[in-house]
């Protein structure tokens, strides 16, 4: 360990590990489930009696038609779930995988009966999580990105503070998830 | 009795924005949830470059013109602007955000740029939250105003009464509660960002890293890329990190702008915020300001370290 006359101390990285310290301060766990669908379901739409769920696996042509709206890789099987109070429809949940940095990411997304977002959570996200630092060369993926979208959750503050690619990803994957629900909305009849 | 845990992950600030909570019952862990995402939430909303509403867009379009009226929220996170470019003489400079546009690094909004000739001192914090701009400028706050987030969702918490807890925004953290044993807080190697290096514990704190060495001053471009030694294979040769260790989120993120144009000459600013910093250097150098070891949970420095 060297010292200067400010004050500072360097170190070597290498020796950080041999003094010890990773085994103070454990890696955080690479997969964690922070929902289950059940809890989504309830979170959304506390309301509800009855939910009906059922799954849908978007044909090729599907996928490519939704890679026009966003492209994003999306597992394309979906659960969508409608939520109901009696005989009232009160909306629906989608739970969809969309990649992250290298794994899948799965979210629901829950839209109220006229097709507006109530609310949209993390199910499972696989990749090392914790404590994130923002490199240049990961901004750099993101420089000139527009994400033509009435949705705020992702595309703002993160040119400065630094979205994971990921984030992006999600956006992406929920806009797909929204042209979808607006075509089944008019194949049903709604 | 035994306290209830709770954690989830919401897209806020442009990242993943994780939120652990513990409290006596389940309904006061999940109502400090909601909590923590609805400020975080306003605040997002307020300060977002992007978006034609916020407060930011409306001081873009009318603070030249005429003194503009801003949350409370906006207020806070420009005093504290305002406060960190005075201290370090402009260094610190939420006025860039006309340069990051021509980098691309931020999305032109639909206004005439302005010139690269203000500065935070063409900022003028008046009476009754309002402010006034000296000459047309672009406010980016995002750094901060997501530290600022970050510290709202924790006051949340603590209102709802969680015991303990911590908020993770993408590179911003914070920690509060009794446990004694504190958070873990390991930082990715900037040079290779599947190793964590793990640094300590930090207890009733704030962390910020920020790999954006350059914001803000030399030209963008070479930082950007990624530059391959050809001595050493395929390592970003520029590539190195802050960390930052303050009272809240805001502030430490400021800081480690700060920090990342200074380097050890931020010391005394570093003191006056009572902060304390660590810069990774790759490929393996690792410096603290004093104060680091003990602020993560050390003695002066941890046991068996070589020298560097």
């Amino acid at each position: 360990m060297s010292k200067s006359c400010d004050g500072w101390t360097t170190v070597s990285l290498v020796s950080l590990a041999s003094a010890g310290i990773a085994t103070l301060c454990p890696p955080p766990a690479e997969a964690a489930q922070y929902m289950s669908v059940e809890q989504a379901q309830k979170a959304a739409f506390p309301e509800a009696d009855r939910f009906d769920a059922r799954s849908l696996r978007l044909t090729p042509e599907q996928m490519r038609a939704l890679d026009a709206v966003a492209s994003v890789r999306q597992r394309g099987e979906i659960r969508q779930i409608d939520a109901w109070a009696g005989n009232k429809l009160l909306g629906t949940l989608y739970v969809d995988d969309v990649i992250g940095k290298v794994e899948w990411v799965t979210y629901a997304l829950a839209l109220g009966a006229d097709g507006t977002v109530r609310s949209l959570e993390i199910l499972e996200y696989r990749e090392t999580h914790g404590y994130e630092v923002r490199t240049p060369s990961w901004r750099k993926q993101f420089a000139g990105l527009r994400i033509g979208t009435p949705f705020h959750f992702g595309e703002d503050i993160k040119n400065i503070s630094g979205a994971t690619l990921s984030c992006a990803h999600l956006t992406a994957g929920v806009q797909r998830l929204l042209a979808l629900h607006a075509q089944s909305g008019k194949a049903a009849g709604k | 009795m035994t306290a209830s845990t709770l954690r989830r992950i919401r897209p806020w600030l442009g990242t993943y924005v994780y939120v652990d909570v513990e409290a006596a019952s389940q309904g006061i862990a999940e109502a400090a949830v909601e909590a923590a995402f609805e400020r975080i939430a306003n605040v997002h909303q307020a300060m977002s470059f992007h978006s034609a509403e916020s407060d930011l867009a409306r001081l873009h379009h009318t603070a030249h013109l005429a003194p503009t009226r801003v949350s409370a929220h906006t207020w806070a996170v420009l005093e504290q602007a305002l406060s960190l470019a005075e201290a370090s003489e402009g260094v610190f400079d939420p006025t860039i955000a006309p340069s990051l546009v021509r980098q691309g690094t931020l999305p032109a909004p639909d206004l005439p740029c302005p010139d690269e000739q203000g500065s935070w001192q063409d900022i003028l914090l008046l009476d009754d939250e309002h402010v006034r701009f000296r000459r047309p400028l672009w406010l980016d706050l995002g750094g901060i105003a997501k530290g600022y987030a970050v510290d709202c969702a924790v006051e949340a918490m603590l209102q709802q009464g969680a015991t303990q807890g911590s908020v993770n925004a993408g590179g911003d953290l914070r920690t509060f509660g009794s446990d004694p044993q504190g958070l873990p807080v390991t930082v990715r190697n900037p040079a290779n960002p599947a190793e964590q290096i793990p640094l300590g514990r930090i207890r009733n704190r704030a962390v910020a890293t920020s790999g954006d060495y350059f914001l803000g001053r030399s030209s963008g471009a070479n930082g950007l890329s990624p530059i391959v030694d050809p001595q050493r294979g395929s390592r970003p040769s520029r590539c190195r990190s802050v960390t930052v260790i303050a009272e809240n989120c805001c502030l430490a993120d400021g800081l480690t702008k700060i920090v990342s144009l200074l380097g050890k000459d931020a010391q005394a600013l570093l003191e006056r915020f009572d902060a304390c910093a660590a810069i990774i250097e790759p490929p393996e150098k690792l410096h603290v300001s004093p104060g680091f070891w003990e602020a993560v949970g050390h003695g002066t420095s941890p046991e068996g370290l070589m020298h560097a």
